[in-house]
């Protein structure tokens, strides 16, 4: 099954939604460009999670935890919501080939989105010093 | 301040049940951020602020928690994003390097009395695990850990990640007892992903 990974800030999301509803603090992690929202296509196994995670952690200021969650592509479709393959733009041209833009043109599908990533959670982190060390490597090994 | 000076204008404020976060609120929107804290200590001086503390409320501010709120709450619509440093995050370890153990305290009392947004005081949290100021550390470790035990899953959650910037195995066994007792799913995911990290 397809999975789609999306970078989150937990600070957001924590105890977000109580008894079906969903605290209107996430969308401040939800927020749009152009319309769409940007995730990365999982492999079958999650084999390139830690390269996403290390790609996108070297795009920051600072070398910190990345948490993030994981849906299934066929829950976006079925939101309808249009998954489109655009490049990413991280140091890691592989990784970038991953992006992916789900395109949400109205408020009642990025709630439904919110809505799904918030029932797929909690998020996973991978630790600031597990990234630090997987970037680390990504730069040793070009 | 002349206002408030005024005996007739003193009266209408005394009129009023205003609570120490609706003046903050008006305050922080009419007041440029810069002149927050020396506007706050006048109008401690002056009593206004005295109004909330004899309206019966049975824990009036301290100084250090007048100088602390309107960081919070100028704070409250900022886009926090992991990996990038907002100048909140300099004014909270400017506050906890300069105020140390008082800073703390005053910190954790505003967090107990709910009278900070809970984002900027979970963001507060993380700040005051990651900032470099050894004089401090062992301070700001024992507030942490104490917080993994608040009532609020973000608060807990903020400690957690303020944990993790400091040397966390040293707080290991908080976080092995807290998270036998966490309740809330996703601030479980984050202890049991920091010390399995920790455990390595």
């Amino acid at each position: 099954m397809a999975q789609l990974l999306r970078q989150v800030n937990n600070i957001y999301w924590v105890s977000a939604l109580r008894g079906g509803s969903l605290s209107p603090r996430v969308l401040q992690d939800l927020r749009t460009n152009d319309d769409t929202l940007s995730f990365f296509a999982l492999e079958e196994g999650g084999g390139n999670l830690e390269r996403i995670a290390f790609a996108l952690a070297a795009n920051r200021q600072r070398l910190d935890k990345f948490e993030y969650v994981v849906i299934d592509e066929e829950d976006v479709l079925e939101l309808e919501i249009e998954i489109g393959a655009t490049e990413g733009d991280t140091p890691d041209q592989t990784v970038n080939r991953s992006h992916r833009n789900l395109l949400v043109p109205t408020c009642e599908k990025l709630v439904g989105l919110a809505h799904l990533m918030a029932r797929r959670g909690p998020s996973k982190t991978i630790q600031t010093n597990d990234i630090i060390r997987g970037v680390r490597e990504g730069i040793a090994n070009g | 301040m002349d206002r408030i000076e005024d005996e007739g204008t003193r009266g209408q404020y005394e009129a009023t049940t205003l609570d120490l976060r609706t003046i903050c609120q008006w305050l922080v929107r009419l007041v440029p951020e810069s002149n927050l804290p020396i506007v706050f200590h006048v109008l401690k001086e002056k009593a206004v602020i005295q109004i909330h503390e004899a309206s019966g409320d049975e824990d009036p501010a301290t100084p250090l928690e007048l100088r602390l709120l309107p960081l919070f709450h100028t704070a409250k619509n900022e886009i926090f994003e992991s990996g990038f440093e907002t100048s909140f995050d300099q004014s909270v370890a400017q506050a906890i390097t300069s105020g140390g153990k008082e800073a703390l305290e005053a910190l954790k009392a505003l967090i107990e009395r709910k009278q900070i947004p809970q984002v900027p005081a979970c963001k507060a949290l993380e700040v005051i695990g990651a900032m470099m100021d050894s004089r401090t550390e062992a301070a700001r470790m024992a507030f942490l850990k104490e917080l993994l035990r608040h009532e609020e899953p973000l608060i807990r959650y903020g400690a957690t990640i303020g944990l993790s910037y400091m040397n966390a195995r040293e707080a290991l066994d908080c976080l092995v007892e807290a998270v036998s007792r966490e309740n809330d799913t996703w601030v479980r995911e984050s202890m049991s992903s920091l010390i399995a990290s920790i455990q390595g």
